[in-house]
């Protein structure tokens, strides 16, 4: 059988040599990377006892302008030392995350006198966006404040991982001021960097009040809104109570989730009422943080409610009913007692379960 | 031409266009998988996980690990998970009825008593005989659920009914995790914005030969056995190759089951796993993706290429040779059920690229190349063969295989490079260019065996005999 007037047999052979040539430039490749990868690190070996030594000597000394510094030949500012900076700067940079105070401090100084900002400056100005994000957070983890003015437009850049860490950056440099970037921002805030930037302010000391919370829980961003809550509930700004309030008729779930937690957090004697009026239209998610929530803030008034729930509720429902009905104290933990002696199953158990959680 | 003539003729033909395709969709995946490892790469160089690790506003997690007859290694598997770097997490060590102490060893080693719970049975499985919890302080993320024996799905469906958290990451306890695996895990989750995202997948990479010390990985090496050297090989391909792309290109049908997150609610609400397949892994993850698409929600299925998870593969041709047969039968029972999706646009990309993928190249392929030696070796009978033309196509298909297994090898040094010796490159690349005449038919021909057993209706997991990382006899849960 002739296949050949319909495949071109030259065809395939130059594939093959194709094919066999790829094959032993990717092997050659493979290795020489390989060898480049073991020279690298054969370098970062021998550049982190340099380093570590040189570090050693000047972290915990009190370093000023009159300081002479000694720099190691392979962190002298030359083109043949772009590696070895880069790493300086690295390094630099997690030794600053372990440390506090003056060795802090001097993380920051030594970076500034190696000029090492220039490398952090030429990543920021790349225009590859992995560069440019590393610069920018090279430049706020050095705290290079002088810098914020450039790097705030950036907070809402199309680009998302330039754009996470250029806000970060702005709260690195301006601390709960710098979260004046959601008065602009148009793009989202993923829940990552939501954490991210709680976690970041979560050591500062917060200001009594949030001017722009209003507007932020305003936003079109939903986003915005979302964290604004979230900052609501943490530091209690009981002034845009009535802003959360609404938020809770929100058309996001997820906006009437944060609000039901924002409100809790805030305590206002209110606050069960209106998330037990919300109840029945919530998705079953915010039923359940509904009933989370009131575990913290029922009290013998939301008993009804609760145990209405408690009886209609499928098992998990009823689970979350019960921890919230026991909490409300001794009569709480009758009624759940007697519902399991009226019929058993499954309330029997779930008044084990509970009772056996508070006695652990 | 003789209609026998025609007939050959024309499966020659069909055997062609099959593999010029599967070639092409060989070289979308290797393009695809470049960017989306360096995209990753880029995206988490200074990733700072410890952030989430501590936060009070990090997702709770439930890992879900079932055990069946493990009482040698579960008390040291265990601590080793309990050690795990993250504050919201809870451990559920699912017993799945074992026949030796496994139960026992957990309560003496943890402390643990016999608690009143409440079992929502969201998801049908066999009877709870108890569950287990301790006062010591130090282990109190730990819940161990005892239950008759039902197989892995059905362990895993108990694990789901009584994990008390949004997200649960599924493994086989007897996988050595790393330290950040859920940190790491769990960030696809908290990053999603338009699309909800419903499940994440991680590497799995094979621990033999490696050194463990306490619970961990301290030496990785290639393996010395030739079986696991080439699953070693196979596990490169398939993880940091094909399931990056198929990630990218958001086609993923397959996480591994032995480490894969998921959203609780959506594996609730769409069943769970199913305990009438062999392949449950796979089953649960498109069961959940057809769920999505026929709900109309926009969703997505993640990916992450950093090695977390070190598991230890056969190195028996004969348990290989079970494992095998069990993921043909997976795959031939999974795509069965949802056969409904095969080029059905309704389905996306899933229905008319991903599926048909999986159905012509994953799950036929073993047919096709195994009919097409029997018709070869006919031809060869009838005189038929050209062969220059066949020693072209032979050179061709095996040339573009080594490629392709190249490729991967030089994928792995420039991203993860856990193997980092020449010797180990050099073994895997002479792996590589065994595999068409030694593991290659070996796999053919488990898969065909697999094919067998399907139309027999065997529902054998197949006892997979493991030697342990130090010296621990383990078995998975047989019929």
């Amino acid at each position: 059988m002739n296949n050949q007037q319909y495949i071109d047999p030259e065809a395939l052979i130059i594939f093959i040599y194709i094919f066999g040539g790829l094959m032993v430039c990717m092997i050659l490749l493979t290795f020489i990377f390989l060898r480049a990868r073991k020279k690298k690190w054969m370098i970062k070996k021998q550049l982190d006892e340099i380093f570590d030594n040189w570090l050693g000597e000047w972290i915990l000394e009190d370093l000023n302008e009159d300081t002479q510094l000694s720099i190691p030949p392979t962190l002298v500012d030359t083109p043949g030392n772009a590696y070895s900076r880069q790493y300086a700067v690295d390094q630099l940079i997690n030794t600053k995350k372990n440390l506090i105070g003056i060795a802090g401090q001097n993380t920051v100084w030594l970076y500034e006198k190696l000029g090492l900002k220039k490398i952090s400056l030429d990543n920021f100005h790349s225009r590859q966006w992995f560069l440019k994000a590393k610069g920018i957070y090279e430049l706020y983890m050095m705290e290079q404040k002088d810098m914020q003015d450039e790097l705030f437009p950036y907070t809402n850049s199309s680009n998302e991982y330039v754009r996470t860490e250029a806000q970060t950056a702005i709260l690195a440099f301006e601390g709960f001021e710098g979260l004046r970037f959601f008065n602009t921002l148009t793009h989202p805030i993923t829940n990552w960097q939501q954490i991210k930037l709680m976690e970041q302010l979560r050591p500062l000391d917060p200001p009594g009040i949030f001017e722009d919370m209003p507007n932020w829980l305003q936003s079109s961003n939903p986003m915005v809104v979302q964290f604004a809550l979230k900052l609501a509930g943490e530091y209690q700004q009981f002034q845009v109570l009535d802003c959360v309030y609404k938020c809770l008729g929100s058309e996001h779930p997820a906006i009437r989730e944060q609000a039901i937690i924002a409100l809790v957090r805030m305590g206002d004697e209110t606050s069960a009422s209106a998330i037990i009026e919300r109840y029945n239209n919530e998705t079953k998610n915010n039923k359940q943080t509904i009933l989370r929530s009131l575990y913290h803030v029922a009290s013998t008034n939301e008993l009804p409610f609760l145990l209405e729930v408690y009886e209609t509720g499928d098992g998990d429902t009823k689970l979350l009913a019960a921890r919230a009905i026991a909490h409300i104290g001794p009569a709480g933990m009758e009624r759940l007692a007697a519902k399991g002696q009226e019929q058993p199953e499954p309330y029997e158990q779930i008044y084990l379960h509970i009772k056996s959680e508070i006695a652990r | 031409m003789s209609i026998a003539e025609f007939f050959i003729y024309l499966f020659a033909f069909g055997i062609f266009l099959y593999s010029v395709t599967l070639v092409s969709f060989y070289i979308l995946i290797g393009f695809n998988s470049i960017g989306a490892t360096r995209k990753y790469l880029h995206k988490n160089d200074f990733t700072d996980y410890r952030i989430l690790a501590a936060s009070p506003h990090a997702p709770t997690v439930s890992i879900l690990a079932p055990a069946y007859n493990e009482g040698a290694t579960i008390v040291d598997n265990v601590r080793s998970l309990l050690s795990l770097y993250y504050n919201r997490l809870e451990l559920v060590v699912i017993n799945d009825g074992s026949k030796d102490d496994s139960l026992q060893r957990l309560i003496d080693a943890y402390e643990l008593e016999k608690v009143d719970f409440y079992v929502n049975s969201r998801i049908p499985t066999k009877e709870v005989r108890g569950v287990y919890k301790t006062k010591h302080p130090a282990y109190n993320k730990l819940v161990v659920v005892d239950k008759e024996n039902g197989g892995k799905a059905d362990a895993l469906n108990v694990g789901i009914n009584i994990a008390s958290n949004d997200y649960i990451i599924c493994i086989d306890a007897d996988c050595i995790l790393e330290q950040d695996a859920i940190l790491k895990m769990v960030k696809p989750f908290m990053e999603e914005q338009d699309a909800k995202v419903i499940a994440s997948g991680g590497v799995i990479r094979i621990a033999n030969s490696c050194e463990v010390t306490d619970g961990r990985i301290t030496k990785v090496q290639l393996p010395e056995n030739y079986w696991a050297c080439m699953q070693a090989l196979e596990y490169i391909r398939a993880f940091l190759l094909g399931r990056m792309a198929w990630a990218r290109l958001d086609g993923l049908l397959l996480i591994s089951g032995a480490f894969g997150a998921f959203d609780k609610e959506i594996a609730i609400q769409c069943g769970g796993y199913n305990v009438h397949t062999v392949g449950e892994d796979m089953e649960l993850v498109v069961r959940m993706r057809r769920y999505m698409c026929e709900l109309g929600v926009p969703y997505k299925v993640t990916y992450i290429p950093d090695p977390l998870c070190w598991t230890e593969a056969p190195d028996s041709a004969k348990i290989l040779m079970r494992q095998r047969n069990r993921w043909t039968r997976g795959t031939i029972e999974t795509l069965r059920l949802h056969k409904t999706m095969f080029l059905n646009p309704r389905y996306d990309l899933l229905g008319v690229v991903s599926y048909p993928y999986w159905f012509f190249f994953e799950m036929m392929a073993p047919l096709v190349e195994f009919i097409g030696l029997v018709v070869f070796f006919i031809m060869v009978f009838m005189g038929m063969i050209n062969w220059h033309m066949f020693i072209i196509f032979l050179v061709f298909i095996i040339l573009f295989g080594y490629v392709n297994s190249i490729f991967a090898i030089y994928m792995e040094v420039t991203s993860y490079n856990q193997y980092n010796k020449r010797k180990e490159i050099r073994r895997l690349v002479l792996a590589a260019l065994s595999e068409p005449f030694l593991f290659h038919p070996f796999v053919v021909w488990s898969a065909i065996r697999g094919y067998i057993d399907y139309f027999r209706k065997s529902k054998n997991w197949g006892e997979m005999t493991r030697k342990g990382f130090s010296k621990r006899p383990e078995t998975k849960p047989a019929e």
